[in-house]
């Protein structure tokens, strides 16, 4: 698998889990991630957003069909062997990331929630991570105004 | 001498129907200029206009309509009538809005819904917390609410 992780920053572990994860499909030939403007943090809170675009592998298949509706002709269609739905029915099945918060044919969107308390502070902060999976050539669903 | 006589006549009830016509004229446009000298202030809209404040419920955050600062702060003079709207642009997450000091809330909307609060700013400048109750850390932000006729700069930030 081809990964491009240049506009990422590194951050979020659960983005970091579905890299792996996508390492060991034999269906994702390439995965680009990226931060998303909207992160930020406060006393209270760690918000990091991430965006992951996913590229199937393809493959060629026969299609029997007829030439201005007469003539029988066989064309070859180039296909991806996985759809954004074959995806989340592939990580639902596993126990490290389960089923997403929500999905739809184009997206699937991950939110993590956690608090941590730092050593020797008894008050802690909420991490949240909310990560959002396309296929490649799809645009984001945030709005222009996050960049 | 007969034929005169009614040819005069003729002439005088002419007149006559000439001199009611001006009359009922005048009384027409006088009671046009009456009738619009009254009614006219009637149509004019004496309610204070209502402000719109519209909020988008967006990656976890508001933001106001088309912005790009989150969890803005809002700028309301004392006595102001605003209608607060919000859109829940976060796709399979609920939002809400929530202004606890005023006991103002909204129902928790899927993506895509909308609602509004409609709010009276109190007459005494002060600043208030608004909210979305199931994700109050991260999506906060303040109303302040400055004295009439504060900067209007100020009060449109």
């Amino acid at each position: 698998m081809d990964l491009d992780t240049t506009g990422w920053s590194g951050e979020g572990a659960f983005t970091q889990t579905l890299i792996d994860v996508f390492e060991r499909l034999d269906q994702v030939a390439f995965l680009r991630v990226e931060d998303v403007p909207s992160s930020r943090s406060d006393v209270e809170y760690n918000f990091i957003s991430n965006e992951l675009f996913v590229r199937f592998r393809t493959r060629d298949r026969a299609v029997r069909t007829k030439l201005l509706g007469l003539l029988p002709v066989t064309r070859m269609v180039t296909e991806p062997v996985m759809s954004v739905t074959d995806l989340e029915r592939a990580l639902s099945d596993l126990g490290e990331v389960g089923p997403p918060d929500y999905a739809d044919e184009g997206m699937l969107q991950y939110l993590r929630t956690e608090r941590i308390v730092p050593p020797y502070q008894t008050r802690g902060y909420k991490l949240v991570e909310l990560v959002r999976i396309y296929q490649a050539g799809t645009t984001p669903r945030r709005t222009e105004d996050d960049g | 001498m007969l034929a005169h006589h009614y040819r005069q006549r003729a002439g005088q009830t002419r007149r006559w129907r000439g001199a009611r016509g001006a009359v009922a004229g005048v009384l027409l446009a006088a009671v046009a200029v009456v009738g619009v000298a009254v009614l006219l202030p009637l149509t004019a809209n004496t309610r204070p206009v209502v402000r719109d404040i519209t909020l988008e419920a967006r990656d976890m955050a508001f933001y106001r309509e088309g912005g790009t600062v989150p969890n803005p702060t809002i700028w309301l003079e004392a006595g102001e009538e605003v209608r607060f709207i919000l859109r829940n642009l976060d796709l399979g997450i609920a939002h809400n809005l929530a202004i606890d000091g005023w006991q103002l809330e909204t129902a928790y909307l899927d993506a895509n819904a909308s609602a509004t609060l409609r709010v009276r700013a109190p007459e005494q400048p002060g600043s208030q917390t608004y909210v979305c109750q199931p994700h109050r850390e991260m999506m906060h932000g303040l109303i302040e609410v400055v004295a009439r006729g504060g900067s209007r700069q100020t009060r449109l930030q």
